[in-house]
């Protein structure tokens, strides 16, 4: 049964989309065209936000001879990257753990969760006191198991700056991203594990061989976000160490706000240039990854 | 009816003055600084009794914070305050037109002349005015906890300063006791660990070479520059620097030399004494502390011994586009006073820009200034401090001079000649 | 029996993950009832005794009172706001009664800015605030959170919106129904825990932003908590006693929320995350 074509009901349109439209045109689109519009210019804050042309200048500049851009793509880079990798297989363990029925599974589950409902200042200032060098939980657990002598001020040294970072934001998802793999698995249908279920030494790997294929497209979201999520790494880095020592844990997002509110120069263009940049590089990256992930998922299937 | 319309004048005045009450904001350096917080509140008192109706909060920050903040407030035109700490760490502000010019504002005849000297430059347009007023003065000082030296069997000549090989020896005796020689904290200052270089390079050059290197105008790469840089990364590589160097505050350092006695030396601004001598519960240091003054080493061949930077350290300014400028610039003007002046220096201990009248100043730190006129007896100031570096330096030098000389070499991150090129290559850039 | 010896086995790296992801929160909760001095003197001995008293230092005296009103001031309007807008776009993105050229692009272009790191807004809508006078101000800060969490809140809600079947909106269509009453008597309760969902994830965002708050607040009285805490670190780092409890005032709300409704929050905070 076909109805008469009815008329398009353009004033509920308006009304439903009207809002968002507007909201988004005025404060995404627009500050978006602004930012590529700010990267051709100098803007100085002191002058009263007076443009000067500049043309691709800054970008010129930033990519061939900042440094300090360079040394946070990289750290932003391999923050995003290691991420992922340590976090998903970590949380697909706890998972399996959890699903292979240990007793008060709920209860664990619930506090594995708890750290990603805290704001990253709060979970940077309880960390930099793990990470304290003199009364420390992190030297406190090594020196007590008689590891003294690894005991450092992780903080200080670029070297183990960073991972101690990493290992902070995996505190904080490992559980998250537990809590949703957990769903998909018990989301699998039943007759699928039952043959799996089956006791020995080979049942850990032949859940694997099952479960994986099945977890992929969650694995490759919780991937892909995991990602995106690092690659815009600020907070935690503004609490805990501010992009030191050296340059050590400076991410993009940190330099871009350095540059434009603690640098005297006090010019908003530099900074957008940067952030034009990152922008293409994240847009490309992950578009990038989606297809690739998904492209490979849709092959095996 | 005379006394009638009298009352009827007073309280209509009186109206006047509540009606046009206006509640002045100010924005403070020095959070956990008890005792210049009580000299900031007196001169706060001092204005709202001699501008009844008008009222001064103050806000305090940790001000590597605030001057970020204000960044952003100054130039988006809202949320800055009316009155506000400002020191040299943030000097393209007077360029910018944000601070007022307090040059006929302020009663300057009680304010030192070198204070008021720091503070006139060249302002928007290159119009020059005045543009804090000088609170806080401090010199790049050398402490030391003295119960250590007595347990090490140190013991120094009358001048303070022992020469470079003494105080190496020094160094490792220190470290060979499990004590840090310094105490610095790098984690919140970008000048934390430039005492000990700056004061070994102005013993060495003395001061017109000191500051044309840090201009730009003297290589890195020459002789006697190398020469202190490799005798300060023996220093390094004895041990000179806690471990935890670059992820202790300002605030944590005062605490490791004073509270927890881990180092044996404290190179810092003589405005130490601003955290230092406040109740322990509040951050002080013990009061058992052994506190002692040393000088710098002497450099071999150098030219500038006995040669002590000095500068203006954290001062007073108002906000250009305050509406409140007037009140504004009169809050400020209540710190131009000579009782202000003494009651500074009888509370913290630290110098001040503002004119004092010494023989009034009742102080139970009297035994400081004593230790600080003794090891001071010689010394020729020269106008500089390790935070005032930065005016010298180029932003790009500055930079990294910043992640070399503060970080990277006393984290044993990178050697003397690593450092070295790296601040050439910066200077050669120009930037 | 083996497999029970397993299952007890399998319990050692659960209780060592554990004490991970509990140990440093419920190390920061006994610092927050110990004072300082205290804290100094030994870092891991037990609250006792309790200082309970040091909450109400802290929310009366150090300003948490003003901080987390204004956290959940902003928090709840950003959250009201995103919620009906949200709502109301999904719904006419996801019923093909309103369907109309240049729909699905649009939907696409906003779906896609879920993707855009803050950066490429954040100096630009600094700019922009400043000019409408909304730079440092609560509503000017709601209002950038309702557009950073309006395209997965639509996104989300689309999804719903979508699958709920023609018949129904037809019979009460029939029965005089106008689009709006349509959608707000009818599809917006039935979407009331899809909505819930969505609630949850926002209010938690915006309730830990920090970034936006960072550069677009300056004044300390309209400080939202992260912000504050951000301060405190700094201004008084030495406060140890202190600064823990102020980080319990800025979180317990939520996880004691959370032990209450821990279902729902599941639900909510992984929405994203299992549908994206």
């Amino acid at each position: 049964m076909r109805r008469p074509r009815a008329r398009r009901p353009w004033g509920a349109i308006a009304i439903f989309l009207g809002p968002t439209v507007v909201l988004y045109a005025a404060f995404t689109i627009y500050p978006v065209l602004v930012t590529f519009y700010n990267s051709l210019h100098t803007l100085r804050m002191d002058l009263g936000m007076l443009y000067e042309y500049v043309g691709l200048e800054h970008f010129r500049e930033i990519l061939t001879s900042d440094d300090v851009f360079w040394k946070a793509a990289r750290n932003s880079l391999v923050w995003a990257v290691v991420a992922p990798i340590v976090d998903i297989p970590l949380a697909l363990l706890l998972a399996l753990t959890l699903h292979a029925r240990v007793p008060f599974a709920r209860v664990f589950r619930t506090v594995w969760f708890t750290p990603v409902l805290m704001s990253y200042p709060v979970v940077g200032v309880i960390w930099l006191w793990v990470y304290n060098y003199d009364w420390g939980i992190a030297n406190l657990v090594l020196r007590a198991v008689g590891l003294g002598a690894y005991a450092q001020a992780w903080l200080a040294s670029p070297l183990t700056a960073l991972p101690a970072l990493i290992l902070v934001t995996t505190w904080m998802f490992a559980g998250f991203n537990m809590v949703v793999l957990l769903a998909a698995i018990h989301a699998i249908p039943s007759d699928y594990l039952e043959a799996a279920s089956i006791d020995g030494a080979r049942a850990w790997q032949r859940t694997l061989r099952i479960m994986v294929p099945l977890l992929r497209p969650t694995i490759v979201n919780l991937v892909i976000l995991d990602f995106i999520g690092k690659m815009k790494q600020f907070a935690l880095v503004w609490v805990m160490t501010r992009g030191g020592p050296m340059w050590g844990t400076e991410t993009v997002a940190t330099y871009v706000v350095k540059r434009a509110f603690e640098w005297k120069t006090l010019d908003l263009g530099y900074p957008s240039a940067i952030a034009v940049i990152w922008f293409v590089i994240i847009f490309g990256l992950s578009l990038g990854l989606t297809r690739v992930l998904q492209r490979r998922e849709a092959l095996e299937f | 009816m005379k006394r009638i319309a009298l009352l009827t004048a007073c309280l209509w005045l009186g109206a006047a003055a509540v009606a046009g009450a206006t509640e002045l904001q100010w924005w403070s350096h020095w959070a956990i600084e008890d005792n210049k917080k009580v000299v900031l509140f007196e001169a706060k008192r001092r204005f709202e009794a001699k501008n009844p109706g008008h009222t001064v909060t103050i806000t305090f920050y940790e001000k590597k914070n605030m001057f970020t903040t204000l960044r952003a407030a100054f130039t988006a035109g809202s949320g800055f305050p009316d009155v506000l700490y400002y020191d040299i760490d943030a000097p393209e502000f007077m360029q910018a037109g944000w601070m007022a010019d307090l040059s006929t504002a302020v009663r300057w005849e009680n304010i030192e002349p070198y204070g008021k000297a720091f503070w006139t430059r060249p302002g928007p347009g290159g119009k020059t005015g005045v543009w804090a007023l000088p609170l806080e003065a401090a010199s790049d000082e050398l402490y030391y906890n003295r119960k250590i030296f007595r347990q090490l069997g140190v013991t120094l000549p009358a001048s303070g300063a022992l020469t470079q090989e003494q105080f190496k020896d020094l160094v490792g005796k220190c470290a060979k006791a499990g004590y840090a020689a310094f105490a610095t904290g790098a984690a919140d200052r970008d000048w934390a660990a430039h005492y000990m270089p700056n004061a070994m390079l102005l013993d060495k050059l003395g001061s017109e070479d000191t500051l044309r290197l840090f201009k730009g105008e003297l290589s890195w790469k020459d002789p006697r520059v190398v020469e202190v840089f490799h005798y300060y990364k023996e220093l390094i590589d004895l041990g000179a620097y806690a471990r935890t160097l670059s992820s202790m505050t300002l605030a944590e350092a005062h605490r490791y030399f004073h509270t927890e006695q881990k180092a044996c030396m404290f190179p810092v601004g003589s405005w130490y004494t601003g955290r230092a001598f406040v109740p322990q519960d509040k951050g002080g240091q013990p009061k058992d502390f052994e506190l002692a003054m040393m000088n710098y080493p002497l450099m071999k061949d150098g030219k500038g011994h006995n040669q002590k930077f000095l500068g203006v350290a954290g001062s007073l300014g108002a906000a250009a586009k305050s509406p409140n400028l007037a009140l504004a610039v009169k809050v400020v003007d209540a710190f131009a006073d000579v009782e202000i002046g003494n009651l500074w220096m009888a509370k913290t201990g630290v110098q001040t820009g503002i004119k004092t009248d010494v023989a009034k100043i009742d102080s139970p730190f009297k035994w400081y200034f004593d230790e600080y006129a003794r090891v001071n007896k010689a010394t020729k100031w020269v106008d500089l401090t390790a935070q005032q570096v930065r005016l010298q330096m180029k932003p790009g030098v500055w930079d990294t001079y910043v992640a070399a000389v503060n970080q990277g070499l006393p984290n044993k991150l990178i050697g003397a000649d690593e450092a070295l090129a790296k601040l050439e290559d910066a200077r050669l850039k120009g930037k | 029996m083996p497999r029970r010896l397993a299952r007890v086995l399998l319990l050692l790296p659960v209780l060592a993950y554990t004490a991970f992801s509990a140990g440093p929160y419920i190390w920061t909760a006994m610092m927050s009832l110990r004072t300082t001095e205290e804290i100094y003197r030994s870092h891991y001995a037990p609250p006792i005794p309790a200082h309970w008293a040091k909450f109400a230092t802290a929310w009366n005296e150090f300003g948490y009172a003003t901080y987390f009103k204004n956290s959940l001031i902003v928090a709840v309007a950003s959250v009201l706001i995103v919620s009906l807008i949200g709502a109301m776009a999904g719904f006419a993105f996801g019923r093909r009664r309103y369907h109309f050229p240049l729909r699905e692009p649009l939907f696409l272009l906003i779906f896609l800015s879920i993707m855009f790191p803050p950066q490429i807004m954040l100096l630009s809508l600094f700019q922009i605030l400043v000019q409408y006078r909304l730079f440092n101000s609560l509503a000017g800060l709601t209002l950038v959170y309702v557009v950073t969490e309006l395209p997965l809140t639509i996104y989300l809600l689309r999804a719903f919106f979508a699958q709920i079947p023609t018949e129904l909106e037809e019979a009460a269509r029939i029965d005089g129904c106008s689009d709006w009453a349509m959608f707000w008597r009818v599809m917006f309760p039935m979407a009331l825990p899809a909505v819930a969902t969505t609630v949850i994830l926002n209010f938690i965002y915006f309730w830990n932003e920090f970034l936006y708050a960072v550069v677009f607040i300056t004044q300390q009285k309209i400080r939202t908590l992260p912000l504050a805490i951000q301060f405190l670190v700094s201004d008084q780092y030495q406060d140890i006693g202190m600064l823990a409890t102020g980080l319990m005032i800025a979180t317990l709300p939520v996880l004691v929320l959370y032990l209450f409704l821990s279902e729902w929050f599941v639900k909510g905070m992984t929405a994203g995350a299992i549908k994206g």
